[in-house]
């Protein structure tokens, strides 16, 4: 039976901690009490689903929102209204938000509610202001299961995409890129304007923490604002999905350690279907900004990788190696 | 079973507008030069591979790690990443020491296909310093003397070739360099290259034949030569760290391979394409044939070719045009234009198209260009790699 | 077959950004069927991005270049060329790279000639000291048409390649360039730009930064820039998009709300070597320089999508924001009347519906 799946976001002021600095940034928390998180909360569901998310803001001065990327017929509505299709919003005949916005002050929320189709990954982020909005901080993940995923049963079950799609897995990561400009962060936290033309990144993130972060667990007590983890360790033989997502502004090229991998979905549409087979292998792979590759890598030896950006210059916190945008896949016999 | 030997030596680059820049690299030999990229290496499916490493640095740890082979196996066992005593990250794989430290890797080929090696050690300043090549792995049942067993991917994947070409893409920002050589922290954020490389050269370099004397440090050139009608195999490896979009003028490309994979998996996916964005970290395998529109002097051009003094033949003096429409033809060439076409070949460009990639330190032409020159007839062991 | 003959004329131009500024470029104007001794009134005139060129794969084109010269810059006296992008097996003469045959001086002019076999979207381009030609405007668009479209059984009907699933109602170009105005400035007051500290401040779709996007075609107050990049559509049409990324940087753009499929690439269908569909899905489009895609969609509920860059920092006019590569795909209620929308009448003009083009420019290509 498709279900109604609720999630309160609230957008937060937190403080992001990447090796060598503290960064403040906006980011959405489950609860008023609850620390904002990089990337936000996982918004989990199965195909069929619908997603009712509550976006409520106490904390910002600016109009927030979210869109949702990749979903179709997404529907808005306020305390005092109905529902209705979202669309942008416009200030003297010029856009300012790509989607309805909550303002600062007025309603107490603002819901958006759409049918999750399809399974897959999914961003969701903020849709006013997104050169600043997104890059402090406001993006989070969505992931739909197919139908059956948790029944042992069902042909679907642990697969990102369904029966013969070859998107069957034994363990499941999650990793969202993006980058940090600590500068730009620092100015717009503090109220300041900000040149988006001077936008330029000096750490490099996966799932909000820079190497050697990304090694720490999930849910790392001296991490509170950066829950996820992206470590990876695995045996050989099994099946290890690597969820790619870019949710920076910039493309990215995510090596796979130097293993070859095959890739089994784009954008959230699988390569394999039970007519046609259109995946592929690579050792590396290159995300537009919001675009997502998921990947199937299975060793089939032991050894000890390191999933990295490709751009070298962006394995550094800063100028300093190691650091950035890479973690560690480990696989024993 | 092919053992290689690899110095990590130093030396100077030099780029068309005179301009010398100090750069790491890999030699094959101990009384060789460094060069980039390094020396290309062709191996064969199924046999093993041995790498001796040797490090002539005085203070850096050198390692290579080669994306798509694994296992790769140093002293028996498996390599594995270095960390140094405070449990820093210093290399991908086991390194030689620096001042003469070595270290060798032992790895087989499962699969034919282009790949890169590179240094895994402080990759992002060893990389950029130069510490890159490229390997090709042949076929178990490759054999140049049969037409249907030279091939990229093996008998019967649709990727036979007539010649082949190596082109590696890369670029250079000398301050980057300059630090390096000179032992000044980099501000790696301030990265900005002036330089885009096909083999380690800048155009009009990248048109010189391989190993020209005067650019010691940089052997390989990128010009592509064939006939009308023969197939032939671009290798492109993206050994810098970003992307680049390589567009050849003449004819579309079908890409057969990435990453060393033939392009079919469950279905053929190979597919035409005018530009290719070589992805940084990434291969690229492109089958190019040029057959032209079958114009010759008894099949004339639809268009009358207008008095060469209207018009501009060339650049500031020189031309790669033949001053005839035809393949294989002279025609005239104004007074004071010196013509670099010997057979009446045609040239057509192979370049990066953000343009600004095409300048040496802003100035056009230069930087990540090149030619595919279609000669009427070519000499077989013209575009064949070792 | 039938002919095509074109004269574009090479000059310069101003352009005009949202914010009021003017900028200086080198470009193209269509001087087809002008009198002689009137050519050098669209002196001047260039237009951004280039009048599109389109034609019948089958068609002999003639494509004459008639050097302007630089009203603006009366001490410049660069040659020109054109190149199309992508035309397979073509010759050194007719590919318009100067180092390698022709170009054409100030006050002359040359026939480029050729006879498209392959349909698809592609584009043109001078190739005289490219980095600074290109930037400073000389691109515009190129549209080859399939033959299927006049077979029996299909005429009337509008088809992206020569495969019955690649049928449209309406087409819309998406060109998508940059601007660095320093670049520009410099090169209109006579001085070096160093092309490696290229960094832009505006980003433009079909020659315009948002909101000039979704301004109509042949707007008054943009007259060196007619193409409008609004996609006007109802429900449950099918929408050809034809994107083309003749900038010097990648592009990531995304439509909200409506998934794409990508059914060609640099023109060429996406199909397998045993006829299979390739086509690509996808929520958001990567285009590298020098690449085109075209991707269809069918047309969902009314409303307002916008179609924007993913690269969100790059939606700005020189640090204003909402600018740059932002536009809107309006859909409007289906028409009052029966289903089978796709029935059209016959001998309708090309892009009559949802064309980017000023009215003054929709042409057949002309079969004398
Ligand atoms: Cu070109
Ligand atoms: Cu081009």
């Amino acid at each position: 039976m498709p279900a109604l799946v609720r999630k309160d976001l609230w957008v937060r002021r937190g403080l992001l901690k990447l090796p060598g600095a503290q960064v403040p940034f906006w980011g959405f928390a489950p609860s008023p009490s609850a620390p904002p998180v990089l990337p936000g909360p996982v918004i989990t569901a199965t195909a069929g689903d619908v997603i009712l998310v509550t976006l409520r803001n106490t904390e910002l001065p600016v109009p927030v929102s979210l869109m949702f990327p990749g979903q179709t017929q997404v529907l808005t509505r306020r305390p005092a209204t109905r529902w209705k299709p979202v669309s942008p919003r416009y200030e003297a005949g010029r856009m300012v938000s790509l989607t309805d916005a909550l303002d600062p002050g007025t309603d107490d929320w603002i819901r958006y509610q759409f049918r999750a189709g399809k399974p897959g990954v999914y961003l969701y982020q903020s849709g006013t202001n997104p050169g600043v909005q997104v890059q402090m901080g406001l993006y989070g993940l969505i992931v739909v299961r197919p139908l059956g995923f948790e029944r042992p049963s069902s042909p679907n079950y642990r697969t990102a995409y369904g029966a013969r799609t070859g998107t069957g897995f034994d363990i499941e990561k999650l990793l969202v890129l993006g980058e940090v400009d600590t500068a730009m962060h620092a100015r717009v936290a503090a109220g300041a304007e900000f040149n988006i033309l001077d936008f330029a990144p000096e750490y490099w993130v996966i799932n909000g923490r820079s190497y050697p972060d990304t090694d720490r667990p999930d849910y790392d007590a001296t991490l509170p604002h950066q829950p996820l983890g992206s470590a990876v360790a695995a045996k050989t033989g099994q099946r290890i999905l690597l969820r790619l997502v870019n949710a920076g502004f910039l493309n990215h090229t995510v090596t796979l350690g130097g293993l070859h991998g095959r890739v089994v979905a784009e954008d959230a549409f699988p390569l394999a279907s039970s007519e046609l087979d259109t995946t592929y292998e690579k050792t590396a792979v290159t995300l537009g900004a919001g675009q997502s590759v998921e990947v199937i890598v299975t060793p089939g030896h032991p050894g000890e990788h390191y999933l990295r950006a490709r751009d070298y210059l962006r394995i550094v916190n800063v100028s300093s190696f190691p650091g950035g945008m890479m973690t560690r896949l480990l696989v024993t016999a | 079973m092919a053992t290689i030997d690899l110095w990590v030596k130093d030396g100077y680059l030099s780029t068309p507008d005179g301009n010398s820049i100090y750069f790491w690299g890999f030699s094959a030999s101990p009384d060789g030069r460094a060069q980039v990229p390094g020396p290309h290496l062709v191996v064969r499916q199924g046999e093993q591979v041995t790498v001796n490493l040797m490090n002539t640095l005085p203070l850096e740890p050198v390692s290579i790690v080669f994306p798509g082979q694994w296992p790769v196996s140093v002293d028996g066992r498996l390599a594995r990443p270095q960390y140094d005593q405070a449990g820093n990250l210093v290399s991908f794989a086991d390194h030689a020491p620096p001042d003469r430290g070595v270290i060798s890797y032992t790895f087989t080929p499962e699969r034919p296909g282009t790949f890169l090696y590179e240094s895994g050690t402080h990759p992002h300043k060893q990389v950029p310093m130069g510490l890159y090549g490229a390997l090709v792995v042949r076929p178990a049942d490759y054999d140049p003397g049969d037409p249907a067993h030279k091939t990229a991917y093996g008998f019967g994947t649709d990727t036979e070739f007539d010649r082949e070409y190596l082109l590696i893409t890369g670029e250079i920002d000398p301050e980057l360099n300059n630090a390096v050589g000179e032992g000044r922290p980099y501000p790696v954020p301030r990265f900005r290259p002036r330089y885009w490389t096909l083999n380690g050269r800048c155009a009009p370099d990248t048109m010189l034949p391989d190993r020209v004397p005067h650019l010691p440090h940089q052997p390989y050139g990128s010009m592509v030569m064939g006939q009308p009608g023969e197939k032939i195999l671009i290798r492109l490896a993206g050994a810098g760290v970003d992307n680049h979009p390589v567009h050849p003028h003449g004819n579309h490309v079908r890409v057969v391979g990435a990453d060393g994979r033939l392009l079919r998996g469950g279905t053929d996916l190979s597919g035409r394409r005018f530009t290719v964005l070589v992805g940084a970290g990434q291969t690229w395998d492109l089958v190019f044939s040029w057959t032209g529109l079958g114009f010759t002097p008894e099949n004339p051009i639809p268009t009358v070719l207008p008095n060469r003094r209207n018009l501009g033949v060339g650049d500031a003096g020189w031309t790669m045009w033949s001053g005839s429409p035809y393949l294989g033809q002279k025609g005239d060439i104004p007074v004071g234009v010196v013509s670099f076409n010997e057979f009446g070949e045609y040239y057509f460009m192979l370049h990066a198209h953000e343009e600004h990639k095409i300048t040496n330190w802003g100035e056009f032409p230069g930087g990540m260009m090149s030619m595919v020159a279609i000669y009427p007839s070519l000499s077989p062991a013209v575009g064949t790699l070792p | 077959m039938g002919t095509v003959s074109r004269r574009y004329g090479a000059t310069d131009g101003f352009v005009m950004m949202p914010d009021g500024t003017t900028h200086y470029i080198f470009g193209f104007v269509d001087i087809t069927g002008v009198p002689e001794h009137m050519i050098f009134e669209s002196r001047g005139r260039a237009q951004l991005p280039a009048p599109l060129l389109e034609a019948y794969e089958g068609d002999d084109v003639y494509l004459t270049l008639t050097n302007l010269g630089m009203p603006g810059r009366p001490d410049l006296d660069d040659a020109h060329t054109i190149h199309w992008h992508g035309f397979p097996n073509q010759i050194p003469l007719w590919d318009g790279v100067p180092e390698v045959s022709l170009s054409v001086p100030v006050g002359r002019d040359f026939v480029y000639y050729y006879r498209p076999r392959d349909p698809g979207t592609y584009m043109y381009h001078c190739h005289f000291e490219p980095v600074e030609h290109i930037q400073m405007g000389m691109v515009g668009p190129l549209v080859v048409r399939p033959l299927i479209e006049k077979a029996p059984g299909y005429a009337g009907r509008k088809f992206a390649y020569n495969d019955p699933a690649t049928e449209f109602d309406r087409e819309y170009l998406i060109f998508l360039t940059e601007m660095d105005s320093r670049a520009h400035h410099l090169v209109a007051n006579v001085q070096e730009f160093d092309w490696t500290e290229y960094r832009p401040n505006y980003w433009l779709l079909n020659g315009r930064a948002y909101p000039d996007t979704v301004k109509p075609a042949g707007a008054a107050e943009l007259p060196a820039q007619p193409y409008s990049a609004l996609v006007s559509v109802r429900t449950g049409e099918r929408v050809l998009l034809r994107f083309v990324n003749l900038g010097y940087q990648q592009h990531t753009v995304q439509i909200l709300g409506i998934p794409l499929r990508v059914v060609g690439e640099d023109a060429r269908r996406l199909l397998g070597v045993h006829g299979e569909d390739l086509s690509r899905r996808r929520n958001t489009l990567y285009l590298a320089p020098g690449q085109t895609a075209d991707a269809i969609f069918t047309a969902p509920e009314p409303g307002v999508y916008p179609l924007y860059s993913t690269n969100f920092h790059r939606n700005t006019n020189d640090g204003s924001s909402f600018g740059g590569m932002v536009t809107e795909v309006r859909v409007s209620p289906r028409r009052a009347r029966p289903e089978r929308s796709r029935a059209r009448p016959v001998g309708r003009r090309r892009w009559s519906h949802g064309d980017n083009r000023p009215v003054g420019e929709r042409r057949v290509p002309q079969h004398p």
